[in-house]
């Protein structure tokens, strides 16, 4: 085993560093994607001929978790180049990777999962959004929500039923819809952690003949592919580690009594947090390709969630009430933001539930990881 | 980063477990280890590290926790090794050495315990004896009294020997529920396809597993050179905690049968005597606390 980063992912993170570093601080995050871009950071693992480097999910994944690090919006990242991306570079027409991948790789474009319908829960076989042949190509109505960052997004992958069949997964298809095209509403939808939901409305959407991903009807058989691809847990791992970071500092600013009595618990969760570090990146190491095995995508998932949702917790139960409402500062804001959005670290991109059913699906422990 | 084995771990873990499945049933953990043939192996060094490091220590105290052998002597051996033989403290010689290749060598016999005893003074030092089991070839040992930081270092290996044994003892509580889960049947369904059950199993997979990975990255860094510190009493909190957890979880899923029979009552036991050899999950995180509040504060 390694419990360190290798030589060449150290170098990655250097490099972001150097650019994360060069940048004004005042940018608009798109600014800084489209920087990491031009360096072909942003999707290392891509091959080179789409704006990538040609190298592997885990030097990857070492980008992923410093750019998640530095607070710029990771779910934008993460739903863009893993989830849109990879689904298009392994599903994708020829003419979609090298439409999409090249903007994609390079920071000029974002892209959205259009794949929830309200209260359809966590069943995307339940869709009522339908794509109707239109001479050469289809016409798209229906309505998505909890998706984020659309207001950014150009593209987004959309499931639609294209068909009816024997049993609802049959007759679901995928296509990349462009938001910009007539009929497309976006709208956002509150969200207590801040950044907005969207709720995407599509009313007799044009898409083109080369829209459609993968085989027609059988988007089913590719979705959960699509999910796996966001599920690495890095973006949870983020949220863990810089709340901890900010409990850390805050910690040091309490009388020793308090810190002492408080500091018990910092020191299991940076323990879960570490061990939770090291599941996320042995899964992007056994990854074949872009594709991680489920099951310790399951087991890395749930333990980088659950680390940061015990940190969330813990600032909201035991630690913010102790520090008290002023001085405000960012760690405290930030502390107080985890307390909102820690509940949906076991909820996006398939529940603990689901999780959990994948990881009864392979026990023992010793399959998952060896 | 990542928790691959290397191929010769893989070997390791094979043969210990082969073994384990061959070796009588009163076997020891020593017995079954000394069966495989590699006992020279524990005295060798590669570039003045030894072969068998914590790491390899820890893959072969798990399988032996998972076929449930008993772990008194081979606790003895891995830590006399520490103390007397790989140098972690002042009183290795190679006097002592050979010493061990002598025991190790001419037992035939099961090996009387304890090779080694040890108790703590009231300064946090260490007294360390030869046992009952040296009587034979070891008049040349010496007694050794460890100051408190090496004590402690030697300790702290002990510990997270232990501690990867718990995962062995829980590693086995998950694999015989998730059969009986697997098999049983009631209310015409088979009782793994409640999720209720499943999702339990699959808890306790995922606390054994983090368990594990502490296990493992801990040793890692000792085996670099790098001091356990706060990280040996935290790792065997997190594994007395799953191994607990993993035997309630065994005896629920078998239901009334899980009081009676014998080997998920000896399970359950073997969990809560790892309890005792730790300490409780509380205790060890206080003492993990503490010492990361003293790391911190450089003392």
């Amino acid at each position: 085993m390694l419990a360190e980063l290798e030589p060449g992912q150290i170098t990655l993170v250097h490099e972001v560093d150097r650019i994360l570093d060069g940048g004004d601080s005042e940018a608009d995050p798109r600014h800084v994607f489209a920087r990491l871009g031009r360096q072909r950071l942003l999707a290392v693992h891509y091959p080179v001929e789409y704006g990538g480097r040609g190298l592997s999910l885990a030097e990857h994944a070492a980008v992923a978790e410093r750019i998640s690090e530095s607070g710029l919006p990771d779910t934008v990242h993460l739903v863009t180049v893993q989830a849109v991306g990879c689904t298009i570079l392994t599903f994708g027409t020829e003419h979609q990777r090298a439409r999409w991948l090249p903007p994609i790789a390079h920071g000029l474009l974002f892209a959205s999962l259009l794949l929830s319908e309200e209260d359809a829960g966590s069943d995307p076989t339940r869709i009522d959004t339908t794509a109707v042949p239109d001479g050469d190509g289809w016409r798209i109505s229906g309505v998505k929500t909890w998706s984020m960052w659309t207001d950014w997004s150009t593209i987004a992958l959309c499931s639609a039923r294209t068909g009816s069949g024997a049993h609802h997964y049959q007759g679901i298809s995928l296509f990349l819809v462009d938001l910009t095209e007539d009929g497309v509403g976006i709208v956002p939808r509150s969200r207590a952690a801040g950044d907005p939901y969207f709720v995407v409305t599509m009313n007799d959407v044009r898409a083109g003949a080369d829209s459609l991903v993968g085989e027609l009807h059988r988007g089913w058989a590719l979705l959960p592919t699509v999910i796996d691809f966001e599920r690495g847990g890095f973006d949870h791992l983020a949220r863990a580690t810089s709340w901890l970071r900010a409990a850390e500092r805050e910690l040091q600013t309490l009388p020793p009594e308090s810190r002492a009595v408080l500091a018990g618990s910092l020191v299991q969760f940076e323990y879960a947090v570490t061990n939770a570090r090291l599941l996320a990146y042995h899964a992007a190491h056994r990854a074949e390709g872009l594709l991680v095995d489920e099951v310790m995508a399951a087991y890395a998932k749930l333990a980088c969630g659950r680390a940061a949702q015990a940190i969330a917790r813990w600032a909201g139960e035991e630690l913010l009430p102790v520090l008290g409402a002023e001085p405000d500062n960012s760690d405290r804001a930030a502390l107080r933001a985890a307390v909102l959005e820690a509940p949906e670290l076991t909820i996006c991109s398939g529940p603990q539930e689901l999780q959990l059913d994948v990881i009864a699906s392979e026990i023992p422990i010793g399959m998952a990881l060896r | 980063v990542n928790l691959d084995l290397d191929p010769a771990q893989r070997d390791l873990v094979a043969a210990v477990r082969r073994s384990a499945a061959t070796a009588p049933a009163a076997a020891t953990g020593w017995r079954v280890f000394d069966a495989i043939g590699l006992t020279d192996l524990l005295t060798s060094t590669n570039d003045g590290r030894p072969v068998v490091g914590l790491f390899e220590w820890c893959l072969i105290l798990e399988e032996l926790g998972a076929d449930c052998r008993s772990l008194a002597v081979i606790r003895s051996v891995r830590m006399f090794m520490d103390v007397f033989v790989h140098g972690h403290t002042a009183a290795a010689t190679p006097l002592a050495a050979e010493t061990f290749l002598a025991l190790a060598g001419s037992h035939r016999a099961p090996l009387p315990s304890p090779l080694l005893t040890w108790r703590r003074t009231g300064a946090d030092e260490l007294v360390l004896s030869p046992g009952t089991g040296l009587t034979e070839v070891a008049t040349t040992l010496p007694g050794v009294t460890l100051e408190k930081r090496e004590a402690e270092h030697i300790t702290d290996r002990d510990l997270l020997a232990c501690s990867a044994y718990a995962v062995g003892i829980g590693r086995r509580c998950l694999e015989l529920a998730h059969e009986r889960a697997r098999k049983r049947v009631v209310a015409r369904r088979r009782l793994l396809e409640y999720q209720g059950v499943s999702h339990r199993l699959a808890e306790v997979a995922l606390e054994l597993s983090a368990a594990r990975i502490g296990v493992w990255r801990t040793a890692w860094r000792e085996d670099a050179g790098e001091p356990a510190g706060h990280l040996a009493p935290a790792t065997a909190a997190a594994c007395v905690a799953a191994v607990l957890t993993s035997a309630h979880t065994a005896v629920q899923i078998f239901g009334a049968a899980g009081t009676s029979d014998p080997t998920i009552v000896g399970l359950y036991r073997a969990a809560y005597d790892l309890a005792d050899v730790c300490g409780s999950a509380r205790s060890l995180w206080l003492r993990a606390s503490s010492r990361w509040g003293s790391q911190a504060r450089g003392v």
